[in-house]
């Protein structure tokens, strides 16, 4: 039976109440139901227009919520790149988007961060991870050579292979870390692996952004045109 | 089929002690549609630490935007507090 249509009238307490103007639900011959399509190749289908926007709770495929105050959660497609977003109401009365899966990089981008078991402390939330370059400079000049950082949660790993210019002044100190260190939890070391400096060089510390080469507890300086191979650890403030 | 280079700053940071930490992406795209999207990071400090002597930081080559955000962020209570910090807790 086609266009079946249930009236308001027939039911005091109708479990379906119908007010419709235009065709929302459609069941196809194999039982398949479309809201807001007219065919549906699974068994459920859900299609609304394009709903970019996180920010209206008009903009989705999907709501989820409960009576109590800020119990609102959506589901939409975006059309940037037609991903899959997440929102939440949240209790600045706006909509946060709290989960999106990338379709075309099949990646999931968790905005607040990831926590695991049953832990609720916000320090131990995985927040970040980033992966990038960085320029050192001793002496008044950029250094030749290549740096590279890893970043995981509030912990830096940074390496670097670097020759001081010429021109450059001697100095123990090579500026240029990608993250400002922790002024809070104390300095952390680095190590030299190979330097081509007469003096040699086995590590030192680093303080906010930059490092100090030292052997034993005496600043040992770097001259241009001296090479190191440095690795090494720290801790941002975050 | 056009593949375009930019780069551009995509994350200005102010930490506490006036620190300003920058993020440069550098993007590839295909017709408008990004490849790959890669990162490099520097931090300028309120006052730079040249041997024992400071001096105020060069950021004449910096995007408009983190001068502008440096000039307002760097006042000389800034400076001075920096400058102590580092101080205190220099080991050498």
């Amino acid at each position: 039976m086609a266009n079946t249509k249930i009236p308001i009238e027939l039911s005091s307490t109708p479990s379906i109440v119908d007010n419709g103007d235009a065709t929302a639900i459609t069941i196809d011959s194999s039982e398949n139901v479309g809201i807001g399509a007219t065919s549906s190749s699974t068994k459920v289908t859900i299609q609304a227009a394009d709903t970019d926007t996180v920010n209206s709770s008009a903009n989705g495929h999907l709501t989820f919520y409960d009576d109590a105050p800020f119990g609102y959660y959506k589901i939409r497609i975006t059309t940037t790149n037609r991903d899959l977003a997440f929102d939440g109401y949240d209790t600045d009365n706006a909509w946060k988007e709290i989960l999106k899966l990338d379709r075309v990089d099949q990646r999931i981008n968790a905005k607040g961060g990831i926590m695991f078991g049953s832990d609720t402390a916000a320090d131990n939330t995985l927040d970040d991870y980033e992966e990038g370059t960085w320029q050192a400079d001793h002496g008044g000049n950029n250094m030749t050579g290549n740096g590279y950082y890893v970043k995981v949660g509030s912990l830096v790993h940074f390496q670097g292979d670097w020759t001081s210019a010429s021109g450059s002044s001697t100095s123990h100190t090579i500026n240029g870390l990608p993250f400002n260190s922790s002024t809070s939890r104390g300095h952390s070391s680095f190590t030299v692996g190979f330097t081509d400096s007469g003096g040699g060089h086995i590590g030192g510390y680093t303080q906010s952004n930059f490092i100090a080469l030292v052997i034993g507890n005496v600043a040992n300086n770097l001259s241009a045109g001296q090479r190191v191979l440095i690795q090494g650890t720290y801790s941002t403030n975050d | 089929m056009a593949i375009t280079k930019e780069t551009l700053v995509d994350k200005i940071e102010v930490l506490e002690m006036g620190q300003v930490q920058v993020r440069t992406a550098t993007v590839i795209k295909e017709d408008g549609t990004e490849l790959n999207r890669s990162f490099h990071r520097h931090v300028l400090l309120p006052r730079k630490k040249l041997g024992d002597t400071w001096g105020d930081t060069d950021i004449s080559g910096e995007d408009a935007r983190v001068q502008a955000i440096c000039n307002a962020t760097w006042t000389n209570e800034v400076k001075s507090a920096y400058e102590t910090l580092i101080d205190s807790q220099e080991i050498l």
